[in-house]
């Protein structure tokens, strides 16, 4: 079987390093991207199997970013139609429901809050990636 | 991707646009001047008052003084005589006067009363408005604190995870590592409780959508001045009323009026209208009209809106305005307010000719 391919986009070093090294420990192949734009020219480069996105990223926001590698798959111009992982910090924000409309416009395939469980994160991962919906959902 | 031609620059959504919310709005805008105004404006009419009294005393002493002139009712009053007409007369204007001069007084009384009430109810707009301000910034800063401590809690948190994987064979260092993801999840759960204390949810209520209109303008209305924009009113009395969260719905009076400005450089008519969608309320005229539907309308004369933009202004980060003005949220924002509330919004514009948001809420 051939090793599948994740996209980290994340502009902490620390944490970017952090999913790197777990995810290549479990047997993926894990290419990094620091901004939303380095992302967007990411994907359009190597298409991963799948993506993971953090939030409030320098110069685009994952939001945006997902939405627009959503309608890049939906419009064929990206050739995999890979799932996108939110993984954010946010859940604190001063508007949920807001918070809530921005997921929702995002059309991502799963949101994850940090801290992240790294044994949940993987089972994600793997869901994600045999084409399964997961929903999101908060901590605890 | 054609929303991206709109992108304005700002990469961060939580990156906060001029009238993103009501507090943020209102802190562009001057209060005091407005008051001042009103109160000015009452002034002058109880002048006016004091004035026409003045006026129907001279008229009096005019009237005396032709009477001296004309007739022989001098000579003959002084010679003891009385004289009927001139004390019916006399009598009559003076009672005139009095009436008059009571009801000035009572005026003025009232006008005092009005005074120290606006001053009041000023006073409690203003400790609102600073008490939901506060909440908004404290809201704003424990978000803000809680993503900074859980990004690095993140790393902390998966780099003990990460260890204690590597490291089944190891009790002591083990249960160390247990300690450190047992306080970890400490440090989570205070961040949750730091929300839900700053966090305010909706609190709908009752709401007299015409009462909230004229408490939106009075806070916008120095600014649409200034700008030459004239404001009409048409609203339907004794509107049913409506349940919403005042804040909320405030905010989306505050944002369209803003917008409806902005697209007005050159000054121009913004129309409030309210209206009943529904039955009427039977018989007496004193009832309160009951219906299904409350409509409320903004209409300006300004530039309007393209045809092929129409669709998309109710669309995240779609803005027009120039980098840096907008975040293009507000609209976004207003429509899932009003969805929350049932309601529903829709948009009609003519290039050039102006644009109308007509939003329906159910009735109470």
């Amino acid at each position: 079987m051939e090793t599948k391919s994740i996209l980290v986009v994340e502009d902490e070093e620390e944490q970017r390093e952090l999913f790197k090294e777990f995810l290549e420990l479990h047997g993926y192949e894990v290419t990094t991207a620091v901004n939303g734009y380095e992302a967007l020219g990411a994907v359009r480069v190597s298409e991963p199997d799948l993506m993971i996105l953090d939030v409030i990223l320098p110069k685009e926001n994952g939001y945006r970013v997902c939405r627009m590698v959503k309608e890049d798959q939906h419009n064929r111009r990206l050739q995999k139609s890979f799932p996108v992982l939110l993984v954010t910090a946010r859940r604190l924000d001063a508007h949920p429901d807001r918070e809530t409309m921005f997921q929702d416009f995002s059309q991502a395939d799963g949101v994850l809050y940090k801290p992240v469980r790294l044994e949940e994160l993987l089972e994600w991962v793997r869901s994600l990636m045999r084409g399964e919906k997961v929903t999101a959902r908060h901590p605890d | 991707m054609s929303w991206l031609r709109f992108f304005n620059g700002k990469g961060d959504t939580g990156g906060k646009g001029p009238a993103e919310s009501a507090e943020e709005a209102l802190r562009w805008i001057s209060l005091p001047n407005n008051i001042d105004h009103k109160l000015r404006e009452l002034e002058r009419r109880g002048w006016s008052l004091w004035v026409l009294v003045l006026g129907m005393l001279l008229l009096f002493a005019l009237y005396i003084v032709v009477l001296y002139f004309n007739s022989d009712w001098w000579r003959r009053t002084a010679a003891g005589e009385s004289v009927y007409t001139v004390r019916v007369l006399l009598v009559g204007f003076a009672t005139l006067v009095l009436l008059f001069c009571a009801y000035v007084v009572s005026r003025e009384l009232q006008l005092r009363f009005l005074k120290r009430a606006m001053i009041q109810e000023e006073i409690t707009i203003r400790q609102q408005l600073m008490r939901s301000e506060k909440l908004a910034s404290l809201g704003q800063l424990t978000a803000g604190v809680a993503h900074e401590i859980l990004n690095p809690l993140n790393v902390i948190s998966g780099r003990v995870q990460m260890l204690s994987m590597r490291a089944p064979h190891e009790p002591e260092l083990g249960k160390a590592l247990d300690i450190i993801s047992e306080q970890t999840r400490r440090i989570v759960k205070i961040t949750d409780g730091l929300r839900r204390f700053s966090h305010t949810a909706a609190e709908k209520k009752p709401l007299d959508v015409n009462d909230l209109l004229e408490k939106t303008l009075a806070l916008l209305e120095n600014d649409l001045r200034v700008r030459n924009i004239q404001v009409v009113r048409r609203f339907q009395p004794r509107l049913a009323a409506v349940m919403a969260d005042a804040d909320q719905l405030t905010q989306v009076f505050v944002n369209l009026i803003l917008n409806a400005k902005d697209a007005m450089p050159r000054g121009g008519t913004l129309t409030l209208s309210t209206a009943l969608d529904g039955l009427r309320g039977s018989g007496s005229r004193r009832k309160e009209v009951v219906g299904n539907r409350i409509l409320i309308a903004v209409t300006d004369t300004g530039c309007g809106i393209p045809a092929g933009d129409l669709e998309k202004i109710f669309h995240p980060f779609f803005t027009t305005k120039e980098p840096g003005k907008g975040t293009g949220l507000g609209l976004f924002v207003c429509h899932g307010i009003i969805e929350n509330h049932n309601g529903a919004m829709e948009v009609l514009s003519r290039e050039g000719e102006g644009t109308t948001f007509r939003i329906s809420l159910p009735a109470v």
